[in-house]
């Protein structure tokens, strides 16, 4: 048999092709919707699956996996809130395929289905939002906040009406943007600047007063300070006058030296080298002046004091 | 087949005989051909079975294979063989950290792309903002912020990674760009997880600055406003589950809009001043406080000094007067005129000028004396202090 290997590879060449044609794959992240003559089935079953060449029957396959959808990338939607304040609100969308022939019935295409999901999005964002007044949507009191029960009110109306619609399982809806109007935003900017000024004011009226307080408490503690060392010193010398009084006593032994001796003492004191004296004969020393000649002999001593 | 070869074999002598020489020759040669072309079919497919099936799994990836699209397992490291395609899928999905920068809530980036954010913020001053183009946030007290973000993350989990989120159907790719169906040609958007992952910070920013001040977010406490946003996205993340961990998320921009830049500057500036004003008091307190201590400080001493010297003072004088006292109680007389002489002689002797007039009784002199005369030259003062001392 010199033709086997030739054979053997015709062979493996037929029974790729023909696998080709009468297979095809259904990955982990697909549904396969397949069509046997105008018949609709559902392939869940990842793997290799048997089919008949077209145009017998037709497979389309469709990711199943979730996708984030937001349909406000190209248009953001106007809407009101229950007290009338317009807003600018955006929301994105989780969902995945998973009815696979109801999607395929219905909407056919992704791109085609995103559009659908768009209009019910803005719909119901519309319809949501307005139950909601803007401080329930913005606020510093976590008790006011609604933002989590507006998501949890748009995923169930979405994933009730875009799975009986379309198919389409809702998994999470999230808002992403909330802005305000180019009209609004104009006066808030202006609220905004009166706001700052108005802080600005605040922090420096705030600055003087609390610079005024620490500069007059420090004043004032530097007079009560200095007032106590006053006073202790008054002390300190009271102490001191009073030590010294002490030795006073021994002055008492004999007062008039003692007067006499601080007479002295002061005299010393008092009369510096630009005092002009003026004095008189009688007052000693110069009461030597007057003696005599004759009587100059140290008969006479001279009196102290007044003579 | 079988036959029809039989038949072939058993008819070559006879046509050896018919055809000419030629025409064998140019059956040789294609029988070479054929020959030829089965061992490159051969080759080729045996290079391909085995070749093609080989994969090495990088540093920065994890390989992912399906088997006819059916997951069969993650590969961490190394080289693999796999049946090649069709039978195997091999995917290579990012394992290293990636980063996302979420620009949304900043205004418009038309212009130069040369501008950071920041100074597009700066364009346009005074101008409202357009919804579509110029991103913003509002905030708990109804103001307009703009911030822009930037994520860390790792794919944690690659499977589920791959599963349960839509991957571009190369996983390492950007996502998905989607446009519009009609003329215009519209960007409607991109999808995949990148996507999903703007659109979960996207929200959790929202949420956290619009309950909060503004200047918690923009100023006073960036930091707990950041980490409050990244809890919030960690969660949700988590939540959706798609084999993604967040390693870090930081605020890489904040700012109030254009329009309103120099008001909130100026609170800054004025919370300055504020600052400094009570910096400058605070260290003229301490200076004040200081002087009094040293001013206290002086009185103190002048009084210890006082005392000291009001004591010794006393103590001298009266050791003196002891003495003098002892020696007045043996002479009173004599010590009492040396004293008064001593003392008056150096009285004397200090002063400058000295007038002495005879008091004779009876005799009516009048005397004149000049008083304050011209104060003494600086040479003569100097001669003065000389001879004092």
């Amino acid at each position: 048999m010199r033709h086997w290997p030739t054979m053997l590879l015709g062979l493996i060449v037929a029974a790729i092709f023909l696998t080709i044609v009468f297979s095809y794959q259904v990955r982990s992240t697909e549904l396969a919707v397949v069509v046997t003559m105008g018949k609709v089935s559902v392939v869940k079953e990842a793997g290799l699956h048997f089919r008949m060449p077209p145009p017998i029957q037709k497979v389309y396959l469709f990711d199943k996996r979730p996708r984030c959808f937001d349909g406000s990338i190209a248009k953001l939607e106007e809407t009101y809130t229950s007290d009338g304040q317009n807003i600018i609100v955006g929301i994105y969308v989780l969902y995945n395929i998973a009815d696979a022939e109801k999607f395929f019935l219905n909407v056919a295409s992704v791109t085609n289905a995103e559009d659908k999901l768009n209009s019910l999005m803005r719909g119901e964002s519309k319809e949501v939002f307005g139950k909601y007044s803007f401080d329930q949507m913005i606020n510093t009191k976590p008790e006011m906040m609604q933002l989590d029960n507006i998501e949890k009110e748009l995923k169930e109306r979405l994933k009730k009406k875009a799975a009986e619609q379309y198919g389409i399982n809702v998994s999470d809806v999230g808002i992403k943007t909330i802005g305000l109007p180019e009209t609004i935003t104009k006066s808030v900017f202006d609220r905004m600047k009166n706001e700052r000024a108005k802080a600005a004011t605040e922090y420096r009226s705030q600055g003087n007063k609390l610079a005024e307080i620490i500069r007059s408490t420090a004043e004032s503690e530097r007079t009560t300070k200095l007032a106590e060392a006053e006073a202790n010193a008054k002390r300190i010398r009271a102490e001191g006058d009073a030590e010294a009084a002490k030795y006073y006593a021994v002055f008492a032994k004999n007062p008039e030296l003692a007067s006499f001796l601080k007479k002295l003492d002061s005299m010393k004191k008092i009369i510096g080298n630009k005092t002009t004296l003026v004095l008189d004969t009688d007052s000693a020393p110069f009461d030597i002046l007057k003696m005599n000649s004759d009587k100059l002999g140290i008969t006479v001593p001279p009196k102290a004091g007044n003579k | 087949m079988n036959t029809s070869g039989k038949q072939h074999r058993e008819s070559v002598p006879v046509e050896e005989m018919s055809y000419s020489l030629g025409m064998q020759a140019l059956l040789k040669s294609l029988r070479g051909a054929f020959l030829f072309l089965t061992a490159l079919i051969v080759g080729m497919l045996a290079w391909y079975v085995l070749g093609a099936g080989y994969f090495e799994v990088a540093p920065q990836e994890k390989v992912i294979v399906l088997r006819f699209g059916k997951y069969m397992e993650t590969y961490n490291d190394g080289w693999h063989w796999v049946p090649p395609y069709p039978v195997s899928t091999i995917l290579r999905i990012p394992s290293n950290q990636q980063t996302l920068t979420v620009s949304r809530f900043m205004p418009d980036r038309s212009g130069s792309v040369f501008k950071s954010n920041e100074e597009k913020a700066m364009e346009n001053p005074g101008k409202p903002l357009v919804p579509g183009q110029d991103g913003h946030l509002i905030t708990g007290d109804e103001n307009i912020i703009h911030t822009e973000w930037t994520v860390l993350y790792t794919v944690s989990n690659a499977e589920k990674y791959y599963l349960s989120c839509l991957t571009p159907s190369d996983p390492r790719m950007p996502d998905q760009e989607l446009f519009s169906l009609d003329a215009e040609k519209r960007k409607l958007g991109t999808r995949g997880p990148r996507t999903l992952l703007s659109s979960l910070l996207e929200n959790a920013v929202l949420k956290v600055t619009a309950s909060q001040k503004v200047e918690d977010s923009l100023y006073k406490n960036a930091g707990a406003y950041t980490d409050k946003v990244k809890a919030l996205f960690k969660k949700e993340v988590a939540d959706v589950d798609i084999g993604v961990i967040i390693d870090d998320l930081r605020l890489k921009a904040n700012s109030p809009p254009a329009a309103v830049k120099a008001a909130f500057e100026d609170v800054t500036q004025a919370a300055q001043e504020s600052q400094s004003k009570q910096s400058t008091a605070s260290s003229y307190a301490t200076e004040v406080s200081n002087r009094a201590d040293a001013e206290s400080a002086q009185i103190n001493a002048e009084a210890q000094a006082y005392r000291k010297r009001v004591v010794s003072e006393v103590e001298s004088e009266k050791v003196y007067f002891e003495q003098i006292l002892e020696r007045y109680n043996e002479n009173p007389e004599t010590v009492l005129v040396t004293l008064y002489n001593q003392t008056l002689s150096q009285v004397m002797a200090a002063v400058k000028e000295n007038y002495v007039l005879s008091s004779s009784p009876g005799t009516n002199r009048e005397v004149r004396l000049k008083l304050n005369p011209e104060p003494p030259t600086a040479s003569a003062e100097k001669s003065v202090k000389k001879g004092k001392n």
